[in-house]
């Protein structure tokens, strides 16, 4: 075997790392909030409301990745300026602050989700703490561990989704897909839609901060991130289908509930709700980890640290997390949080993509 | 680095030790499993039966009924968890029965509860029974004791319940009550001497409360209808004295827009077994005969549906897609009961069972060709 | 202090040290070796024809001279240290050299055998031997060619050797001259397989072990084929092979003298077993203790009947079990074989039956250990194993925390705990084809 074959290989698998952490973490992301934000964006014509956010979280992906492709390291941290400490203040301080947020929203969420559905007398302050440990255990690791982490998760329970995908549209009727008819397009400016409005993009932010010496084919991870419209499709639209829109937005989590009428005879557990839960909730705390291990690194690049001063760094934030969640005390607060994190999402966003194309313009200026 | 490690296991594992999170910690022995809730209004309190099975050393299993008062549904459960040591877990329920009187009031209260409980779960069977709720439940028991039913069978839910059953889930009960383009008709069951339930019909609920009820054949062609898969191999009295067995059948809904009118055809075929005739009929007899009742049945059906403004066959669900949301809010009140029906019934004999029919002339179109 | 006077010196130490004298066409010479390593008796015809022969070729001008077995004059140190590793000297008194010759040792070895510890149905019948030169001729016999090249390194006061095995174009030699380095540069004695991974600097308290031992040398040639790196340490019967992968715990070379079609299931079947051993008893304890709501009703009642007088929490009880099947599993391996039988009788049938009478543990448990403890045989190699029998009694403690997302998380925990395991840099979770190369290269 030659050396060059050999790396052939490495290539490919990396592909394969990549993208099936990119795939879970949008599953164990999308199923939660994501179907009633949709639900609630309009009132007929959803279909059109799935369409826009898919094609624009793929655009998205596809800016960055192509952003990143042309870069000469991946990780946008060994491309800063000698001027450290702009961008550590126009970019790098704002993700910090929007992944803290993020993680604290997401921390709320999955415990109110477990609250509801296993432990129902837990306090949800410890069940928060055992996700946070979770994430953050999961974060100290290296990116590339994180990886294969989800890997051997995806490997356990992957059967398990793709079975429940199918068995969610057991009690589908037809006619729930409708009314289809798009009435007026008001809804791109109100409240709903925006928030909704690239909810799934944190799960992109690896993108920038891959290990060096990562070297994957950046076209075929973006045609595998179309699989994402075919995910959002069905985490609005299955709700839908079997209770009809009108009734789908009434629940807290429509695709949950959904799983909840599906009455299966040959499996040994009662519901597929618990087992679906569970997936997404593991999906989650992977994408938790990756968070928190991105804030760290930037911890470790904005003060200019070793790596034990960051990890201990991130324990710290950890626990100032933990805390701010516990103080969200009721579920509307949860979706004011929500809307808090939109403004530093598109800002994010934004500057993330304008840094790496300006790293790119200045790479070219000095070959 | 090594080292570092191991720190981080020892502080993650203290931490979980610190946890301790013993809250939901009760072992399955110690919890009860209800199996059937029965819901009656006593005066204005919520009364709520539950049978739990009691498991005891003999191989036998047997029922007990426990039964609690309370303002609402929740503080009536809560009685009962006053009432004995273990902890009460809803989540395996396969049934809900409700009192008659408690539909005319509207249980779309009750329902809204059920689906809000966070241990209730969204798939057992919902039914009302006419009967005292406390001498059906103790019926329940005692004919599962006497006939020696086992339990599972019991829970399955095939069993027990008629095949023609219009089964209806707590969730189809919340979305019947709540959708904009369709109703749900509840079933009717009561205790037997020999039977564990027996069907009486269904109740057509219309926003929560009883506003018609259908008898046996209706709620067969309700389910006909409504695509219902199990509703094949039934068999259909079409008279005293002919009975056929319904083999496979297919329904077609035909839209036509009339200006403002809605015209309707319901095309029904069948294919079906003769199952008992008198000697004297043939084929195209029986087959015309079963054509004319169902037509004139169906037609009925429709007609008293859209009276009362519900909508239990379906109708309203198949014309969603030319409607937007805000329309579709007041359908069932407006449009609905403007809709011109008509029904066509097709049916083929697929054979008579065992035993020929010879008053078919089977060689007739033989015998027609050859005289040509 | 001349040689001699040295060697009786010796003698007086070591009893079993030799010198016998005997005159070759004139000249006396000295044979000097341990009785107890070399069979002199068979030796001596050789030593005879060996000196005369030496006498003629040293006469002919253009004999060819082997560095090794030629008339030399040694430190003495060095010929003591030859006479250790059980060679014999012979002493040429007249000119004072020394030949250094490799004698019919005594039967110290045994011969090869059929596997042990990992028995195969289909498969080459032998297996490793304590002597690491058998155990090389082994594997050159299954690989027959230039590419295959040995490199040897010797470690302590023991003077323990270790030899590597290198596959030219295949193994990364600058791998295994690390490796090397690390054994050679190791300042304590390396006296078992733990000493290893301390000397490559692993954690002694890691789940997966680093270096796996193999007793069947078509798995060890298959390692190397692999890139994985085979080396051989006196006086232990298996190869150890370093850069294990995840999936090693269900694959083996063997596997592939079956059908295709055959091997896939058995794949399938041993990743089944595999999660059984280790999630099946978690899941017991999570959904008998905190979520039985998630069992089928039919199920949940009739585990619940056969626990009705277990006076003790789930918990308690599965861990009651399980350790008493270690017992028996550590007891079957002390006691000799014939007694070790009576172990899993009194144990299996006996106790378990009893335990369950007497309420102590539901039937339902019993079940569940016994299909856990089969499931756990299922896997390759029985180091793998281990592995597995430690981590479920993690999975349990989560699960009997938090129930079935304790179960889960303690499956996450676990999942991320061996996905960050590295030996060398090399990734223990990755695909046979991604090749061993360092990160930090």
């Amino acid at each position: 075997m030659s050396d060059g074959k050999r790396k052939g290989f490495k290539v490919k698998i990396n592909n394969l790392l990549i993208i099936i952490f990119f795939l879970v973490t949008n599953i164990g992301v999308m199923f939660l909030l994501y179907p009633s934000l949709i639900l609630d964006t309009v009132d007929n014509g959803h279909w059109l409301i799935v369409l826009i956010h898919g094609f624009s979280h793929i655009a998205l992906f596809g800016l960055l990745l192509f952003g990143v492709s042309k870069l000469k390291e991946p990780n946008i941290l060994k491309n800063l300026p000698k001027k450290r400490w702009a961008v550590s203040l126009t970019l790098l301080v704002p993700i910090s602050l929007f992944i803290i947020g993020t993680v604290i929203v997401a921390i709320r969420t999955y415990a109110e989700f477990t609250t509801v559905l296993f432990l129902n007398q837990t306090p949800m302050f410890y069940v928060m703490v055992i996700f946070i440990t979770t994430a953050g255990y999961i974060g100290l690791g290296s990116m590339e561990s994180i990886f294969r982490t989800t890997f051997l998760i995806a490997a356990t329970s992957s059967y398990v989704i793709v079975v429940i995908f199918i068995l969610s549209f057991f009690n589908a009727e037809w006619y729930n897909f409708f009314p289809a008819k798009v009435s007026n397009f008001d809804f791109l400016l109100e409240m709903p839609f925006i928030t909704g409005f690239l909810i799934l993009s944190p799960t992109f932010l690896f993108i920038a901060f891959l290990p060096k010496g990562k070297k994957f084919n950046y076209k075929t991870v973006f045609w595998f991130s179309w699989l994402l419209i075919l995910f959002i499709f069905m985490a609005a639209y299955s709700p839908m289908l079997v209770f009809g829109n009108e009734i789908a937005r009434n629940f807290t989590f429509p695709y949950i509930e959904m799983l909840a009428t599906v009455d299966i005879d040959w499996s040994i557990f009662e519901t597929l709700t618990s087992l679906f839960g569970l997936s997404l909730l593991i999906y989650a705390t992977l994408f938790l980890g990756m968070l928190l291990h991105i804030l760290r690194t930037l911890y470790q690049s904005i003060f200019q640290t070793s790596k034990l001063h960051a990890s201990i760094a991130m324990v710290i934030i950890v626990i100032f997390i933990t805390a701010v969640a516990n103080m969200i005390s009721t579920w509307e607060q949860v979706q004011s949080h929500i809307i808090w994190i939109v403004p530093l999402r598109f800002y994010t966003f934004i500057s993330l993509l304008i840094f790496i194309f300006w790293i790119g313009r200045r790479d070219k200026h000095e070959t | 680095m090594k080292r570092n490690y191991w720190i981080k296991i020892i502080i993650s594992f203290v931490l979980l030790a610190l946890l301790s999170g013993c809250w939901d910690s009760r072992d399955i022995n110690y919890r009860s499993t209800p199996i059937l809730m029965g819901v009656t209004k006593d005066e204005d309190l919520y009364h709520v039966y539950l049978i739990i099975p009691v498991s005891v050393v003999s191989e036998q299993r047997n029922l007990a009924k426990v039964d609690g008062k309370g303002a609402t549904i929740v503080d009536a459960i809560e009685q009962i968890k006053k009432k004995i040591e273990t902890t009460i877990d809803l989540e395996h329920i396969g049934f809900v029965v409700l009192g008659e009187e408690l539909g005319r009031e509207g249980i779309g209260k009750i329902i809204n509860t059920f689906m809000r409980m966070r241990d209730m779960p969204a798939t057992p069977t919902v039914a009302f029974t006419q009967e005292d709720m406390d001498s059906y439940i103790d019926q329940m028991i005692e004919t599962f004791q006497k006939v020696g039913v086992p339990i599972f069978g019991f829970l399955e839910k095939q069993a027990g319940w008629e095949i023609y059953n219009p089964e209806v889930s707590l969730w189809q009960v919340y979305r019947g009550i709540h959708s904009y383009t369709s109703d749900i008709a509840i079933p009717i069951i009561s205790s037997n001497e020999n039977l564990e339930m027996d069907y009486f019909g269904a109740s057509v609920l219309k926003n929560g409360k009883i506003v018609e009820t259908l008898d046996a054949l209706e709620v067969l062609l309700m389910n006909l209808l409504n695509n219902e898969e199990n509703v094949i191999k039934t068999f259909i009295t079409i008279d005293e004295t002919t009975d056929v067995e319904l083999v496979e059948r297919d329904v077609e809904y035909d839209y036509k827009y009339n200006g403002d009118q809605i015209d309707l055809t319901i095309k029904l075929e069948f294919v079906m077994i003769v199952a008992e005739a008198e000697d004297h009929l043939n084929d195209e007899d029986i087959q015309k005969k079963f054509e004319e009742k169902v037509e004139k049945d169906t037609l009925q059906l429709v007609k008293k549906l859209q009276d009362k403004h519900a909508d239990v066959l379906g109708i309203s669900n198949r014309i969603r897609k030319n409607y937007t949301h805000n329309e579709l809010k007041n359908f069932l009140n407006e449009t609905y009961p403007n809709i011109n029906v008509k029904v066509e019934v097709e049916a083929v004999i697929e054979n008579n069972g065992k035993i020929r029919n010879l008053n078919n002339d089977d060689f007739e179109d033989w015998d027609k060709q050859k005289q040509d | 202090m001349d040689f001699i006077n040295q060697i009786e010196d010796l003698k007086q130490k070591n009893k079993d040290l030799q010198m016998k004298s005997v005159i070759i066409k004139g000249i006396p010479y000295d044979v000097v070796g341990f009785e107890s390593l070399v069979d002199f008796s068979a030796t001596w015809e050789m030593v005879e024809t060996l000196v005369r022969h030496e006498e003629e070729k040293s006469s002919e001008p253009n004999s060819l001279h082997s560095k090794e077995t030629s008339w030399k004059k040694m430190e003495f140190n060095k010929q003591i240290k030859t006479l250790y590793e059980g060679k014999v000297i012979i002493w040429n008194r007249e000119k004072e050299m020394s030949l250094i010759i490799d004698p019919v040792s005594q039967p110290l070895y045994r011969s090869i055998e059929v596997p042990v510890n990992e028995t195969t149905i289909y498969g080459a019948k032998d297996a490793f031997t304590e002597n690491s030169q058998q155990n090389i001729g082994l594997l050159r016999s299954k690989y027959q060619s230039k590419d295959v090249e040995v490199i040897t390194t010797q470690h302590g006061k023991r003077n323990r050797r270790f030899s590597f095995l290198i596959l030219k174009g295949t193994t990364e030699e600058h791998m295994v001259e690390m490796i090397k380095k690390k054994i050679e540069d190791y300042p304590n004695e390396i006296k078992q397989v733990k000493d290893i991974h301390v000397a490559f600097g692993f954690s002694k308290f890691s789940l997966i072990t680093r270096v796996n031992s193999t007793e069947l040398p078509e798995n060890a040639m298959e390692y190397i084929e692999q890139g994985k790196i085979v080396f051989f340490m006196d006086g232990y019967p298996f190869a150890l092979v370093l850069f294990n992968t995840v999936f090693d715990v269900f694959k083996q070379p063997s596997d592939s003298n079956y059908l295709s079609a055959f091997v896939y299931s058995l794949y399938l079947l041993r990743i089944v077993g595999i999660m059984i051993a280790v999630l099946l008893p978690g899941l017991y304890v999570a959904l008998i203790t905190i979520n039985p709501e998630m069992l089928k009703v039919q199920l949940a009642l009739s585990i619940t009947e056969s626990r009705q007088f277990v006076p003790y929490p789930a918990f308690i009880e599965i861990i009651i079990m399980l350790l008493l099947i270690e017992l028996i599993t550590e007891a079957a391996v002390r006691l000799p074989l014939s007694i070790s039988n009576t172990i899993g009788v009194v144990g299996g049938i006996i106790l378990g039956q009893a335990i369950v009478e007497a309420s102590l543990v539901s039937g339902v448990l019993i079940i569940i250990i016994a299909a856990t403890t089969i499931a756990n045989g299922i896997i390759v190699n029985f180091e793998n194993g281990i592995t597995l029998r430690l981590m479920k009694y993690i999975i349990v403690v989560f699960s009997a925390m938090f129930g079935i997302l304790g179960h889960v998380i303690g499956l996450l925990v676990l999942c991320s705990y061996i996905a960050r395991i590295t030996s060398f840099g090399v990734p223990y979770v990755r695909w046979k084809k991604e090749g061993i190369q360092s990160e930090n290269q």
